[in-house]
């Protein structure tokens, strides 16, 4: 049975001080709000029309915003503690709680509407609204797990794009009416998906943990 | 355990002073993790011949993870976490590659490769071969020994080291795949 010596001896050699990894929420602290200043600064390539937040009904609104930034915030720590090895998602019951909340606020702004179905391209400004926010912070995501890598890295990125996905949904409730289509929402969470599908397409080989990776140079490892 | 090793409720400190530089800690803590490492890898991995490839894949992604280790946590979890998450990897692969390549027993003890042969040829001593197959393990290099340098055939090879034909397949490949990584670095 090998013992690894070489390989253990080898690794040691090179083996310099690491600066810990902080804790997922406070490494959050910082990613978090840099992301949504970038999606914010991202949606000045978009027309915004603000919230009539004098509606009786912009409580909604205000809810909304509330919510999916808490989402936001969550998916993003969630994102971050699953990069780590052994790392598990805290609080799953809180954040399915808030999803069930943010879809309940759907279902009644839909409610709300005149037209509760919509027609067919209703929803295509949300659409560009959420992926302009959404980009950059789907690169932040990115940067943010690439000092961790992962070993889960379709999971941790998947989180990741969902937690861009809520930051970009709280800050269109800032520049959308109370009510709300199907065919909007549909938009919004196409939106959303695609976010999700491009942080996996971008970052998978980014920050995955490649085989046979970080083997120091010039060294060879002898199995005896 | 030998009893130079230290036991699992001194692992957290040891990485600690890893992390912060200590390579004798390093290498103690390596040393100490690798039988419940191969534990974890075996769970999964039912290949022996994968299995200490995988444990060698682990302790490379300790090294490159070990920033993420919050010593304060104990150490078994997160080195578990990385085992199971490379030994399921290490079999995506293989299973990738089984899919690719055609399994054909005859052709494949009648055909050799081209490029590892030329590398054979081009040495000119005995000393030279003895270095270039010193680099590989003692598994991989007995099978270079008899299929390329005694011409047994795999089935033979196989009966004589007690492996199963496709065991000494892998081993040529990893072997042949391990001196070419090799001449690269020698040879530029």
């Amino acid at each position: 049975m090998a013992d690894h010596a070489t390989l253990i001896d080898a690794l040691s050699a090179e083996a310099g001080p690491v600066r810990r990894v902080s804790p997922a929420w406070v490494r959050a602290l910082f990613w978090a709000p840099l992301a949504l200043g970038l999606g914010y600064l991202a949606t000045n390539l978009v027309h915004r029309a603000s919230t009539d937040w004098a509606d009786p009904l912009a409580f909604v609104a205000a809810a909304n915003i509330v919510v999916s930034l808490t989402l936001g915030v969550a998916a993003f720590i969630a994102a971050l503690s699953v990069s780590i090895p052994g790392g598990r998602v805290r609080g799953k019951g809180w954040i399915a709680g808030g999803v069930a909340a943010w879809l309940a606020l759907a279902v009644f702004s839909i409610s709300l509407s005149g037209d509760p179905r919509g027609v067919l391209g209703e929803g295509s400004y949300c659409f560009t609204f959420v992926v302009t926010a959404g980009l950059p912070m789907v690169l932040v995501g990115i940067l943010a797990l690439r000092r961790t890598r992962s070993l889960k890295p379709v999971r941790s990125l998947t989180l990741a794009g969902m937690g861009s996905a809520f930051f970009s949904f709280g800050l269109l409730a800032f520049c959308h009416p109370v009510e709300l289509s199907a065919m909007d929402f549909t938009a919004h969470i196409v939106a959303g998906m695609l976010l999700g599908g491009v942080a996996v397409l971008l970052g998978r080989r980014i920050i995955a943990l490649g085989a046979g990776q970080g083997r120091p140079s010039e060294t060879v490892f002898n199995l005896p | 355990m030998p009893d130079d090793l230290p036991l699992e409720d001194d692992w957290p400190d040891l990485m600690r002073l890893a992390q912060d530089g200590d390579q004798r800690a390093y290498r103690l803590v390596l040393r100490a993790m690798v039988p419940a490492i191969r534990l974890r890898v075996r769970r999964r991995v039912f290949d022996e011949t994968l299995i200490e490839d995988v444990v060698q894949d682990v302790l490379i992604a300790v090294h490159r993870l070990r920033h993420t280790y919050d010593p304060a946590l104990p150490l078994l979890p997160w080195v578990s976490a990385i085992a199971s998450a490379r030994a399921i990897d290490a079999l995506r692969r293989q299973g990738r590659s089984r899919r690719r390549e055609v399994s054909d027993e005859a052709a494949l003890g009648e055909a050799v490769d081209a490029r590892a042969s030329a590398a054979f040829e081009s040495l000119d001593a005995g000393a030279d071969l003895a270095g270039l197959l010193g680099v590989l393990p003692e598994r991989q290099r007995e099978m270079v020994e008899m299929v390329k340098l005694r011409e047994m055939s795999l089935d033979a090879a196989a009966q004589e080291s007690r492996l199963s034909v496709s065991a000494v397949k892998s081993l040529l490949h990893r072997a042949i795949l391990k001196l070419r990584e090799h001449g690269k670095q020698t040879h530029g």
